[in-house]
C-alpha cells in the first residue's frame, strides 16, 4: 500500500514578513479570507501577494464586485512599486461582477465566477470586497442561494479547480459566526489602532490550515513598496544558529582602566546599560566601544535616536562610519513599534557581520516608539534584548538617568534587570568642581571592581582616574573629606 | 498606444476623403467605440466605462457642440445610438475630426485616471484590431 501523505506547495507571498508568520509561505490552492476595517491595507496586501505570484503559468483573476470602483482601485494601487502594468491582461486578469452582485443573485454572481474561472484557468483569485457579497446576499426577499451555500461552493470550486483563493471582505469583528471563516483554511486579520495621535497597524493570522503560524500582533507599515511585516521578534530570531565566538570572549570597551573594572572587559553576548545624567559621556562610552571594535575588525552598529548633527559624534566615529566599520541606523520616524526596530537591526546585523551594537539611548528609543507601544515598553525591550542576545552580538545601550543623592537607581524604566552588566555615571561635587565619577555595578557571573572611579572626558575620549578614598559620602552629590584618612593598602582599586 | 489612436483617426480622415459618407464615418466609429466598451466592461464595470464616455463627450463638445445630442440618453453606450446619429448628421470629414477628438478625449482621460501603461494593456488589442480592420474597410460606395 502507497502511504505517501500529499504534500502541500507553499507560495512565497513575496510581502516581506509575511512567509516568516506564515511558516514559509502560503499553501497553495487554500481558500483564505483577508479581513479588516476599511483603509487597514486589505486591498493592498492582496494585490502586492498577486503581483508576486501571478504569471503566465499562473495567472491571477482579480474580482472585483461592489466596493471600491474598478477604475479607482486601478488609479491608487499602482502607485505602489509593486504594481507592473506590463502583468495587466498577460498574467493578471480584472473582471468587475458589480452588476451581478447588485441584483443580489449569489447564484448568478457564482456562476459567472465559474465561467471566468474556466476561461481564464486561474491558479490565482481574488475576489474584492467580499463584504459586498455578504450584504447582497442579506437583501429583503432573496430566494436566491444562501451565503452559506454560496461559500461552500466557491470554495469547493477554487480548490478543485486548483485555485489558491482570497475573499477581500470588511468584518468588524472575528467572533461574528460568518461561515465564511468556517470554510476558511487562512484567516488574515488586519487591523490599525488608534491611540493620542498615533495609528499603528497589526496583523495576525487567526487561522492557517496545515502549518504553524507565528502567533500574535504582528506591526506592519505600508510605503511606496506595499506592505512591510515586522514580525514578532522573539519569534523570529528561534531559528538563529547564534554566535560563533569562543566561550568566555570578552571584549574590550575601548575606556583605558574599564576593562579591568569589569573583571577582564565585557564578556561577548552581553548586554550593558550605561546610565548617568545628562552631559556624563554615556554617548562617548558607546562611540569608544565601536571604535574598540573597529580597531580589532569587528563590524558594530549605531542606532541613533539623538545627537542629529554628525559633527556631535565626533570625527573618529564620523570617520568609522565613512569607512563602513560603524553602520548608522538614523531612526527616520516616530511611532515605531520594537518589532519594526528589531526587524530593521536584525537585518542590518546579518548585512554587515556586525558583533557589537550601541543603542543611544533608551530615552530616545522610547520616545521614538507609537504610544500604544510606550505602555509595554520593558516587555518590548526585553523581547529586543532576548533577540539580540540570541543572535550573539554585543550591546551597549545608554539611558538617561537623572541624579538623585537621596536613592540609587540605576534605570528610568526599571529595565536593569534586562541587562547582563550595567555601569553608572554621576555627578559630584568636588572643591566646588563638577567632577564625574564611574562604577561598575554588575557583570552577570564575573568578578569586577566596585570601586567608584572619578573619570575625565577630553579629546582622546574617556580617561579613567582614581578613587576619592578621602573623600566620603559620594552618592550623595556633596562628599566631604575623611577626617584622619590613612590609605589601605589591599585596595587595588586604589591609584 | 497613441500610434494606435493616430493610425485610427487617419483611416477614419481617409474614408472620409475616399467619398465614405458620414453614415458610413459612424458605422465605422461605433464599431470602435463597442470594441473599447467590450474590452473594458469586464474590467471597469459597464457603469464605469458609462462615465467615462459621458465625461468624454463633456469635453470634446466644446470643439463640437452637436456633440451634446449624443448624450442626451441615460449612458447605454453598448449601442452608441446618438453617438451614430450625431454623426451621421454631419459632413463626413467633420465626423470623422469630431470622432477622432471623442476618441482622443477618452483615452487622454482614463491615462490621467490609471495612468499610460495601464491604458495601453486595456486598450492594446482594441486599437489595433480596429486599426488593421479599417486597413481592410470594404465599405467604399
Amino acid at each position: 500500500m502507497n502511504t505517501e501523505k500529499v504534500s502541500i506547495n507553499r507560495l512565497v507571498t513575496g510581502v516581506p514578513g509575511l512567509d516568516e508568520i506564515l511558516g514559509g509561505g502560503l499553501p497553495e490552492f487554500s481558500f483564505n479570507v483577508i479581513a479588516g476595517a476599511p483603509g487597514c491595507g486589505k486591498t493592498t496586501l492582496a494585490h502586492q501577494i498577486m503581483f508576486a505570484l501571478a504569471t503566465p503559468e499562473r495567472p491571477a483573476l482579480y474580482i472585483t464586485v461592489l466596493g471600491e470602483p474598478p477604475l479607482k482601485m486601478l488609479r491608487y494601487q499602482q502607485q505602489f512599486e509593486f504594481f507592473d502594468a506590463e502583468k495587466v491582461q498577460c498574467s493578471i486578469h480584472f473582471v468587475n461582477l458589480a452588476d451581478d452582485t447588485a441584483a443580489g443573485d449569489l447564484s448568478k454572481v457564482l456562476s459567472r465566477i465559474v465561467t471566468e474561472v474556466q476561461m481564464r484557468g486561474p491558479g490565482l483569485v481574488f475576489v474584492d470586497s467580499f463584504r459586498s457579497v455578504v450584504l447582497a446576499s442579506q437583501q429583503e426577499n432573496n430566494e436566491f442561494l444562501s451565503l452559506q451555500q454560496f461559500i461552500q461552493q466557491l470554495g469547493m470550486l477554487m480548490t478543485s479547480w486548483q485555485a489558491t483563493t482570497f475573499l477581500i471582505g470588511e468584518y468588524f469583528n472575528e467572533t461574528d459566526p460568518n461561515p465564511v471563516f468556517t470554510v476558511a483554511d487562512g484567516l488574515i486579520w488586519l487591523r490599525q489602532n488608534m491611540q493620542r495621535n498615533s495609528m499603528v497597524r497589526k496583523l495576525e493570522l487567526i487561522k492557517m490550515r496545515g502549518q504553524p503560524t507565528l502567533p500574535g500582533l504582528h506591526t506592519f507599515r505600508i510605503s511606496s513598496a506595499g506592505i512591510n511585516i515586522f514580525a514578532r521578534t522573539q519569534a523570529v530570531v528561534q531559528t538563529e544558529s547564534g554566535s560563533t565566538w569562543p566561550a568566555g570572549t570578552r571584549l574590550k570597551m575601548g575606556a583605558p582602566g574599564l576593562d579591568e573594572m569589569m573583571g577582564g572587559g565585557l564578556p561577548h553576548g552581553y548586554s550593558l546599560l550605561v546610565a548617568g545624567p545628562s552631559g556624563s559621556g554615556k554617548s562617548i562610552l558607546g562611540g569608544a566601544f565601536l571604535a574598540e571594535g573597529a580597531r580589532n575588525g569587528e563590524t558594530g552598529i549605531l542606532i541613533a535616536f539623538e545627537q542629529h548633527f554628525n559633527s556631535t559624534r565626533g570625527p573618529v566615529i564620523e570617520k568609522l562610519i565613512e569607512s563602513g566599520h560603524i553602520s548608522l541606523i538614523d531612526i527616520p520616524t516616530s511611532e515605531l513599534s520594537i518589532d519594526e526596530i528589531s526587524t530593521l537591526l536584525i537585518a542590518e546585523i546579518h548585512r554587515v557581520k556586525a558583533s557589537r551594537v550601541v543603542i543611544d539611548s533608551l530615552s530616545g528609543l522610547e520616545l521614538a516608539l507609537a504610544p500604544s507601544f510606550q505602555e509595554d515598553f520593558r516587555e518590548s525591550l526585553a523581547r529586543m534584548v532576548w533577540a539580540l542576545a540570541k543572535i550573539g552580538v554585543s550591546l551597549l545601550m545608554t539611558s538617561e538617568l537623572e541624579d538623585r543623592y537621596n536613592e540609587l537607581s540605576f534605570s528610568p524604566y526599571g529595565t536593569a534587570f534586562l541587562t547582563d552588566a550595567i555601569i553608572v555615571q554621576r555627578y559630584i561635587e568636588v572643591d566646588s568642581r563638577l567632577q564625574r565619577v564611574m562604577a561598575v555595578v554588575k557583570v552577570r557571573a564575573s568578578a569586577h571592581s566596585n570601586a567608584l572611579r572619578l573619570f575625565d572626558i577630553d579629546d582622546n575620549g574617556i580617561r579613567i582616574g582614581g578613587m576619592l578614598l578621602d573623600h566620603e559620602g559620594l552618592l550623595g552629590g556633596s562628599p566631604s573629606e575623611r577626617p584622619n584618612y590613612k590609605p589601605l593598602n589591599r585596595d587595588a582599586d586604589s591609584d | 498606444m497613441q500610434n494606435g489612436l493616430q493610425h485610427n483617426q487617419a483611416n477614419l480622415v481617409r474614408l472620409a476623403v475616399e467619398g465614405v459618407d458620414a453614415a458610413g464615418i459612424a458605422d465605422t466609429a461605433i464599431t470602435t467605440w463597442q470594441a473599447i466598451e467590450t474590452a473594458l466592461s469586464p474590467i471597469l464595470g459597464e457603469r464605469g466605462v458609462a462615465s467615462l464616455y459621458q465625461r468624454s463627450l463633456y469635453l470634446a463638445r466644446v470643439d463640437y457642440p452637436w456633440l451634446t445630442a449624443a448624450s442626451k440618453t441615460p449612458p447605454q453606450t453598448r449601442d452608441f445610438v446618438d453617438l451614430r446619429a450625431a454623426l451621421s448628421q454631419q459632413s463626413n470629414a467633420h465626423a470623422a475630426a469630431a470622432n477622432g477628438a471623442l476618441l482622443e478625449t477618452f483615452y487622454n482621460l482614463l491615462t490621467s485616471l490609471i495612468g499610460a501603461a495601464l491604458t495601453d494593456r486595456l486598450l492594446d488589442s482594441v486599437l489595433d484590431n480596429s486599426t488593421s480592420n479599417l486597413d481592410g474597410h470594404n465599405t467604399l460606395p
